[in-house]
């Protein structure tokens, strides 16, 4: 069977689409403060290490 | 002048609530956290980073506000442990900058006494000075800094005006305050506190001999009164839903116009193909599906910005109380409440305003039926199709108010009976409510706060969004069937084939394979629905501005089922509204139910409890319909 490259293109991206997803599913991590950025929670940033060693 | 990365150390915001903690630390730090003109809007620890004048790297905690240091709800004790060190994680602050109210000192500095008591350097904000002056205080910071023993800085940081001035005194690290002189009285501390208090505000802060009515007071005279008030509150959200509909008209035109202008574009770019197909039907008719409410979202948040920007928030919990108190809920479950209509997840961390846990429970279990804007797209495209008109009548704005009302007094009718079974409080605790005066929105506030959420909006379409319309017209393309009929390419397809399993379960709701394969779809992003249904019913943009306007509105109504019945009734619709009124299709919000109860018992029975109860409610609108002869 010939498969045009329109096809072959729209497939790639399918493909490509369905691998971010899987690997964004099995990614282990943080996943931030667990209510995404649309919603006005904002994202959870890292604090700044505070120094001890004050004079 | 040299200026280091390291955090040399870290300053604590502390105050009542409402004093302007949060403005000051947007001030500070030039971040965009969340404001409000009323209690309770801060309910986590914050922090951010700045620099001194003289490059001292400083960091900055806002705690939630409190009224003193005996707390009582889980945000109060969040900043009392974060003044005692006792966070894990967090350090006790070199430093508290207590936040005051200055028109407002007599109940503000009941706490800032205790935090001095703590015997933690410390520094007075004498915040919102200029509504001091209005209410004609004569102020003597002075006097304060004098009798205090601690350095006093007037600002006013909504404005910018002040911030400086605490920087600068933040350049070198303060000294631990003197002994509290107001407790060498002996006796009960809070009775000296008061003492010390009255006797400071005769001499720093006096009041004019009589009390002047403000504007805002005069405003309260309407908005507060028992029939007035509601008449004004009916209407405020009225022509909420009525701009919703009829304002957005212009710019949706526009995003629409945009999206036709590249599907013609693209049309003469390539030939017949799958390429052409998955763009067209799939990317644009997928993303555009959802884009296209872009003004409407921006529109609800505007008003939401407004109503919490200004005061009225507080005025509209004042007169719900008696309400909240019918369901078994105090006038503090309502800020929450309201808030879900924005999104159940920051109204469901408000909930942490709450004294009583079991009433923070039950405010949190029926918080998702609190429409939130997610819902929002599904409903602006089912209430046309509804009344089988175009969009922005005021009839529209009506059934969409009575959208919003249904979930909330069905969430009101649940939560008094979940009330009943918790059972009374040990501790009943009651609801006080400051009512702030009313103030000028801070529009730069509110600009950045919906270009923030639009940006979201726009990258979530850009990402999970797209995403999902790439994957849902693969599933609805492949595997191709020989014959062109494209409604036996779509029964053929893998989703198709989905559909046919889906659809007893959807059909007692009146909704076919499609409808029901879109509903699953929408448990990633209810917005989905909409992509998903116009990749389904196969919605192509088209040249024509007039006929793109509400074309997958057109291929709904033309939608058959397969003995030649309408597939969208008048009955089906109302059944579909009523199934996205109640389903929990949000995640992330079972996610957060989980972490702020403690229980993914309780968030997972209450996933289950609201996808049941949609469907029955649905089926039995439409079964008992149907029956009715509709």
């Amino acid at each position: 069977m010939n498969m045009d490259w329109q096809t072959l293109v729209a497939g790639l991206v399918v493909a490509i689409t369905l691998l971010v997803f899987l690997v964004r599913l099995a990614r282990p991590g943080p996943r931030g403060n667990g209510c995404g950025s649309h919603c006005g929670c904002g994202k959870r940033k890292k604090p700044d290490a505070p120094a001890r060693d004050r004079k | 002048m040299s200026t280091t990365s390291k955090v040399s150390a870290t300053i604590a915001l502390v105050g009542n609530p409402n004093s302007g903690k949060t403005t000051l630390f947007n001030a500070l730090t030039g971040e965009n956290q969340r404001v409000g003109n009323y209690s309770g809007v801060t309910v986590a620890l914050k922090s951010g980073t700045f620099f001194t004048p003289h490059g001292r790297k400083l960091r900055v905690l806002d705690l939630p506000g409190c009224y003193s240091l005996r707390a009582g709800s889980p945000d109060e004790q969040v900043a009392v442990a974060a003044l005692t060190g006792a966070l894990p994680d967090e350090p006790k602050p070199d430093l508290v900058v207590c936040v005051v109210d200055a028109s407002n000192l007599e109940r503000h500095l009941q706490l800032a006494l205790q935090v001095i008591e703590l015997g933690l350097p410390c520094l007075l904000a004498l915040n919102m000075i200029d509504a001091a002056e209005l209410a004609g205080l004569r102020l003597d910071p002075g006097k304060l800094a004098e009798e205090l023993g601690i350095p006093v800085v007037p600002m006013q940081a909504s404005a910018g005006k002040g911030v400086l001035e605490l920087k600068q005194s933040l350049r070198f690290p303060l000294p631990h305050p003197a002994a509290a002189p107001w407790l060498d009285e002996g006796g009960d501390a809070d009775a000296a506190r008061r003492g010390f208090i009255l006797r400071l505000c005769e001499l720093a802060a006096r009041r004019p001999s009589e009390h002047q009515l403000t504007l805002s007071d005069r405003a309260d005279d309407i908005l507060l009164h028992p029939g007035w008030g509601w008449l004004c509150f009916a209407g405020l959200l009225l022509l909420m839903f009525w701009s919703i509909f009829s304002l957005a008209k212009v710019p949706m035109g526009w995003i629409e116009s945009g999206q036709a202008g590249l599907a013609s574009w693209l049309e003469g770019l390539l030939a017949e193909g799958d390429l052409r197909s998955l763009l067209i039907d799939g990317v644009l008719g997928g993303v555009g599906g959802v884009l296209m409410f872009l003004p409407q979202i921006v529109l609800l948040f505007l008003f939401i910005g407004l109503l919490e920007s200004t005061g009225y928030m507080a005025r509209a919990a004042f007169l719900m109380d008696g309400v909240m108190a019918r369901a078994g809920l105090s006038g503090k479950a309502f800020l929450p409440l309201f808030s879900s209509y924005a999104c159940a997840i920051p109204g469901v961390m408000s909930a942490r305003t709450i004294d009583s846990a079991k009433e923070r429970l039950v405010t949190i279990f029926v918080a998702p039926w609190m429409s939130c804007s997610a819902r929002l797209p599904v409903y602006l495209l089912m209430v046309p199709l509804l009344l089988n008109e175009g969009e922005g009548s005021w009839r529209q704005a009506g059934v969409l108010f009575a959208v919003y009302a249904l979930g909330t007094a069905s969430a009101f009718a649940v939560a008094r009976v979940l009330r009943g079974r918790l059972g009374p409080d040990p501790n009943p605790a009651h609801f006080m409510l400051e009512m702030p005066p009313f103030r000028v929105p801070q529009w730069r506030y509110i600009g950045r706060h919906l270009a923030e959420r639009a940006w979201s909006f726009i990258a979530k379409a850009g990402t999970l969004i797209l995403g999902l319309s790439i994957l849902l017209w693969a599933l609805s393309t492949y595997p191709k069937s020989p014959g062109a009929d494209p409604s036996a390419a779509l029964a053929h397809s893998a989703m198709g084939r989905i559909g046919a399993v889906i659809e007893p379960a959807v059909k007692p709701m009146g909704f076919d394979g499609r409808t029901g394969t879109a509903i699953l779809t929408s448990f990633a992003a209810r917005e989905v629905f909409n992509s998903s249904m116009a990749i389904l019913f196969r919605v192509r943009e088209s040249g024509d501005e007039k006929a793109t306007r509400g074309l997958l509105r057109a291929q709904l109504a033309a939608a058959r089922w397969p003995d030649g019945r309408p597939l969208f009734t008048p009955l089906s619709m109302i059944s579909l509204l009523v199934f996205y009124i109640y389903a929990l299709q949000c995640l992330p919000t079972v996610a957060v139910v989980a972490r702020e109860t403690g229980s993914w018992r309780w968030a997972l029975g209450q996933l289950g409890f609201m996808t049941a109860f949609a469907w029955l409610a649905a089926a039995l609108i439409y079964q008992g319909g149907r029956l009715l002869g509709f």
